[in-house]
């Protein structure tokens, strides 16, 4: 396991050595800073160690193309980072 | 299956049952009747209201509705602060979770927040267990203060749990060590009005203040206390939210929504198969989340 969370955070310092304007112009540091977090605060080790292999295995299937964690950042943000409560109105 | 909680409820002592009758809502003034507003949670409301010694652990301060109608209870509970104010039951897990059964759009928005839940947890059991009326077991609850609920709702005020604590506690009387001793932490510590008390300690304790009861979860609020802390460390807290709001406020591409709902089936589908729920085991666990998405897809035009 050590192994796969050290394979993951060599990716996400890789990831953080992208230019913004290769990465959609936005800050490369940013998502692997939430990355990095996440799979730090992860309450058991089945679950840092899904969030590293989640990690490790997006940039193998994408040729080692550390910009696709990208659409993992943007996953955990979307779901487990999404507000439970949301005004009614928006609701629809 | 791990056993999510250390022991069933018990049934309530005799003692017990004379509280409950103490503040049954016909016995007792339109004040406490209106604890009932949602009649099937009522017991809920009440069984985590004694529990918790009729106050909210983090603040200390009491329910003005017991305050108000059976002084007599808050009498018997010992130390300071001795004020009243609004307070609320908190659910750890958010209620808001558990509508994967009603037909309502946004119960997809819980298909992905359960998924997610499941991923960074590594408690597969999870959902089998607060699924339906496990949201609302007493162990999922605790009351809190309207300001205090507030907080922590919004994942910006969260309970760590405290392995040795210190004898000085000013707030109110909380034991020297053991378990069900947690600290309060804020995202950002200027906001915490109760940190202006003077020789307030935000220390907290949440074991039962009546035997019988079950303390509030450990794992539930140790699982609250991490996604808090990502939101924190990561930066991203308030930027989300912003995010979240505007997206929700606008309607994408049609005046009528039928786009804005056309993209999140779309965005739930693909976050489905980013899951690897189509196909896998945990397809089979998730019978009732996979039923909504096809409805979903079905009543798109």
């Amino acid at each position: 396991m050590n192994a796969l969370l050290t394979s993951a955070n060599g990716l996400l310092q890789a990831l953080e050595t992208v230019d913004p304007p290769e990465y959609d112009g936005e800050d490369p540091k940013r998502d692997a800073l939430l990355l990095r977090v996440l799979m730090n605060e992860a309450p058991t080790e089945e679950g840092k160690t899904t969030i590293a292999q989640d990690i490790v295995e997006l940039v193998r299937v994408n040729d080692g193309n550390v910009k696709s964690l990208k659409s993992l950042s943007n996953y955990w943000q979307a779901s487990l980072l999404r507000p439970s409560k949301l005004p009614a109105k928006s609701i629809n | 299956m791990t056993q999510l909680f250390r022991s069933p409820i018990p049934h309530p002592s005799r003692d017990d049952d004379e509280v409950y009758r103490e503040i049954e809502p016909t016995n007792r003034s339109s004040s406490i009747k209106a604890t009932v507003s949602l009649p099937k949670q009522f017991y809920l409301i009440i069984e985590v209201l004694c529990r918790d010694g009729y106050r909210c652990p983090v603040s200390g301060i009491f329910d003005d509705r017991v305050w108000e109608d059976a002084p007599h209870l808050i009498d018997e509970t010992e130390g300071p602060p001795r004020v009243s104010g609004p307070t609320k039951y908190s659910h750890t897990l958010p209620y808001s979770y558990n509508e994967f059964r009603e037909k309502h759009l946004s119960q997809t928005l819980r298909v992905s927040a359960w998924g997610a839940l499941l991923r960074f947890s590594g408690w597969k059991d999870l959902i089998t267990e607060l699924h339906g009326k496990g949201i609302n077991i007493p162990e999922n609850c605790i009351t809190m203060e309207a300001g205090v609920h507030t907080r922590f709702g919004a994942m910006k005020g969260w309970l760590e749990a405290e392995e040795v604590c210190a004898p000085n506690y000013t707030s109110f009387i909380v034991k020297a060590e053991g378990p069900d001793i947690y600290r309060w932490k804020l995202r950002n510590a200027r906001t915490d009005r109760l940190a202006q008390i003077p020789g307030f300690e935000p220390l907290v304790d949440l074991s039962p203040k009546i035997t019988g009861y079950n303390s509030p979860s450990p794992r539930l609020l140790l699982l609250h206390a991490s996604v808090a802390r990502v939101l924190k460390l990561s930066g991203r807290g308030e930027e989300l939210m912003k995010i979240w709001e505007e997206f929700y406020d606008s309607e994408t591409l049609s005046t009528d929504g039928t786009s804005h709902q056309l993209f999140h089936h779309c965005f739930d589908m693909a976050q489905l198969r980013r899951l690897g729920m189509e196909g896998s085991e945990v397809e089979g666990e998730l019978p009732a989340i996979k039923e909504v998405v096809t409805e979903k897809g079905r009543n798109l035009p």
